[in-house]
């Protein structure tokens, strides 16, 4: 038996050892590896093992308080250049790769439309307070479908259409959803169908059943209603994804999601958005075969609360403008017994019932806010919203009344005025996030040696200087991190910096920090790093960036 | 609110006041007589998307006949209430009520979430 004398000395060695395991790797491991900068997401494990769960309800103080790792860091799934690499969460589309007119109106969608003629019921609820339809089409393709409030005809269908294209276009997962249209003689029974009742417990479905729901959804003058079909998306359902933390019996998740850089972002997309129902149950994880291994993917669904719409009627006046529960306005408005009026009472909406309620003018992304507080929302760094932000700008106006179209408004108004919110939402969002940090984007050395980038806040017309800018270059040893300047801060010609004109022999790496100088924008004279590999000849490729300098 | 009657009523189906929606400040039914007059104000403001806050005051008397109801001592109280609600109706509220017989503290909860109705849509997640 070893006395605790003895077995001080072996805690000692074993502290030692851990410490010193913690420490080597980051004192000798490079700073780039070859394949830097990674463009796709390592999940290489099967994640075959996953089982379901469906359990996304938040607890009563993620609802007032969000939860979630309490650190805010860099983002950590960002690749070396400071952006998100594809993967089962994200795909790169606009603003990384060219999106046409016709990819933001097909968005997801891989049929024109769904196959025409007798829809099947193929099963009904009425449980809680969202009863409704499941479809299948002349194909036997199974859709969710949901109905417009009788009050706001075409708001919660075409709500959510928009905002499906345009989620798809920034990258995210998200069901096929088709606008539809038929008649109540179009709905023929399938057989084996069945309806779920209020207290759960399932029947064969009756003719009856769908006339109950047909009865609260809205109609067509011509007695035809208009709905939203979802299509099933592919894979085994697993429930809901989380906001925080990682799904433990997935292996290839482990970036705690509060810290993943796209569901950052989402804070930025979803106020474009008006998408305020941002909570955990309306995502959806899937298990999908991917060649020789299955892999979970993540999917954003149920966009009826996007835009003016609040599914079941317009959005109520503080929707985007406070938490569920909002302390500050709470205790003023408590205190002040009602005297206190926040601003968002007073502002004024067109009377459209198609869109419901959202306006652009006096839209404050800054401050924002969905239902309930999203612990991934509230980890958002200045780098990621710029990163989002610059997403967001990418949409032209026409690409954004492309996306509005598809919407199918029957009144022209409506179409017009929604495309016009977005457009000004989105103007108003690269106000509010492209000119808080050093707004270079894009560095590369072209063959004749200069450095070249772009000025993101002044590409968006936020500036109205022609801001300076100042290079210093540096030598960058990969293996010790070690930046050595090669020369003192000098000027740029515009856009333009011209390298050193002698390198040392043997660099295989440049790093150029690059500021701005902006008497409107003084956060940007903070520099940005642009890490160069040398290739063959006088190129050099961009292996890192660093938009903030700021790890934790 | 008044009520009035000229035939013999047993004292059990009388008119009353006190608890519930009338002087909350008193215990259930405790005045009681063949007519009856009570009023309220109640003002109310929104404290957070699922809540009001109330302050609210009270007045009733009875008597055995209506012209009583003027010469009657008028009972009053008031206070303070919070309701809880969805988007469609309350749920529950709670009312600290000061007569001048007490202080009397009432918690009252009614159907937690709406049945479906003709705001709910129709529609599977």
């Amino acid at each position: 038996m070893i006395s605790p004398s003895t077995r001080r000395p072996h805690l000692l060695l074993v502290v030692t050892a851990l410490l010193a395991i913690t420490t080597l790797p980051s004192a000798t491991s490079p700073k780039f590896y070859p394949d830097d900068p990674l463009l796709l997401d390592i999940e290489d494990r099967d994640a075959s093992n996953v089982r379901p769960d469906e359990a996304g309800a938040v607890s009563a103080w993620q609802a007032v308080r969000g939860g979630g790792d309490r650190s805010i860091g860099r983002a950590m799934n960002v690749n070396s250049i400071d952006e998100v690499p594809d993967s089962s969460w994200f795909t790169n589309r606009i603003g990384s790769r060219e999106s046409s007119l016709d990819d933001i109106t097909r968005g997801p969608n891989t049929l024109p439309e769904p196959v025409p003629g007798p829809w099947t019921v193929v099963a009904g609820k009425v449980d809680g307070v969202t009863p409704g339809l499941q479809l299948a089409d002349g194909a036997g393709r199974r859709f969710f479908v949901k109905f417009d409030p009788p009050s706001n005809p075409e708001m919660a269908s075409g709500a959510e259409i928009v905002a499906t294209k345009l989620l798809f276009a920034l990258g995210f997962n998200v069901p096929e959803n088709y606008i539809i249209n038929f008649s109540r003689d179009e709905l023929v029974l399938g057989s084996g169908s069945t309806f779920k009742e209020a207290n759960g417990s399932k029947r064969p479905l009756a003719s009856a059943d769908v006339d109950r729901v047909l009865a609260r959804a809205a109609r067509r003058a011509d007695g035809s209603y208009r709905a939203l079909a979802s299509l099933a998306v592919d894979g085994r359902r697993l429930g809901p994804f989380q906001y925080a933390g990682v799904r433990p019996d997935d292996p290839n998740d482990i970036v705690p999601h509060e810290h993943r850089r796209e569901l950052r972002a989402l804070r930025v997309f979803a106020a474009w958005l008006n998408h305020v129902d941002t909570k955990s149950q309306n995502s959806l994880d899937t298990l999908v075969d991917a060649g020789p291994r299955r892999l979970v993917r993540h999917y954003l669904i149920d966009f009826g609360s996007a835009l003016g719409s609040a599914a079941t009627a317009a959005k109520g006046r503080r929707d985007g403008y406070e938490y569920g529960f909002d302390t500050r306005t709470s205790v003023l408005s408590m205190l002040s017994l009602g005297a206190y009026t926040p601003s968002w009472v007073r502002i004024r909406y067109p009377r459209l019932p198609a869109i419901g309620r959202i306006e652009g003018d006096e839209f404050r992304p800054e401050i924002w806010k969905p239902t309930l507080p999203n612990a991934a929302f509230q980890k958002a760094r200045p780098d990621d919203t710029f990163w989002a932000a610059e997403r967001v700008m990418s949409f032209t106006d026409e690409a954004i009344r492309a996306a509005v179209a598809t919407a199918r408004f029957t009144d022209p108004a409506a179409t017009q005025y929604l495309g016009d919110v977005l457009i000004k939402r989105r103007n108003r969002i690269g106000r509010a996030w492209l000119t808080d940090v050093n707004p270079i984007a894009g560095p590369a050395i072209d063959d004749q040696g200069f450095l070249t980038f772009r000025n993101a806040a002044q590409a968006a017309g936020l500036t109205t200087n022609s801001p300076a800018y100042g290079v210093r270059w540096n030598r960058f040893d990969n293996a010790t991190h070690a930046a050595t300047p090669l020369e003192s801060w000098t000027s740029c010609a515009g856009a333009r910096c011209r390298m050193p004109g002698a390198l040392p022999a043997g660099a295989e790496f440049v790093m150029a920090e690059v500021a701005v100088t902006d008497p409107q924008h003084p956060a940007w004279a903070q520099p940005v790093r642009a890490y160069f590999r040398a290739g063959t000849g006088n190129q050099w490729t961009l292996a890192g960036f660093e938009r903030s300098q700021t790890e934790q | 609110m008044t009520q009035t009657g000229a035939n013999e009523v047993p004292f059990y189906l009388m008119p009353t006041l006190g608890g519930g929606s009338t002087l909350p400040g008193y215990d259930d039914f405790r005045f009681r007589d063949r007519n009856v007059a009570s009023f309220g104000a109640e003002y109310r403001w929104p404290v957070f998307r699922m809540m009001d806050a109330a302050l609210f005051a009270d007045a009733g008397t009875v008597a055995p006949t209506a012209g009583g109801l003027l010469r009657a001592r008028l009972h009053s109280d008031y206070g303070l209430g919070l309701r809880l609600h969805t988007a469609t109706r309350p749920f529950a509220r709670l009312d600290i009520t000061r007569g001048s017989e007490g202080t009397r503290v009432s918690v009252s909860m009614s159907r937690s979430l709406p049945r479906l109705d003709h705001k709910s849509v129709p529609y599977v997640p």
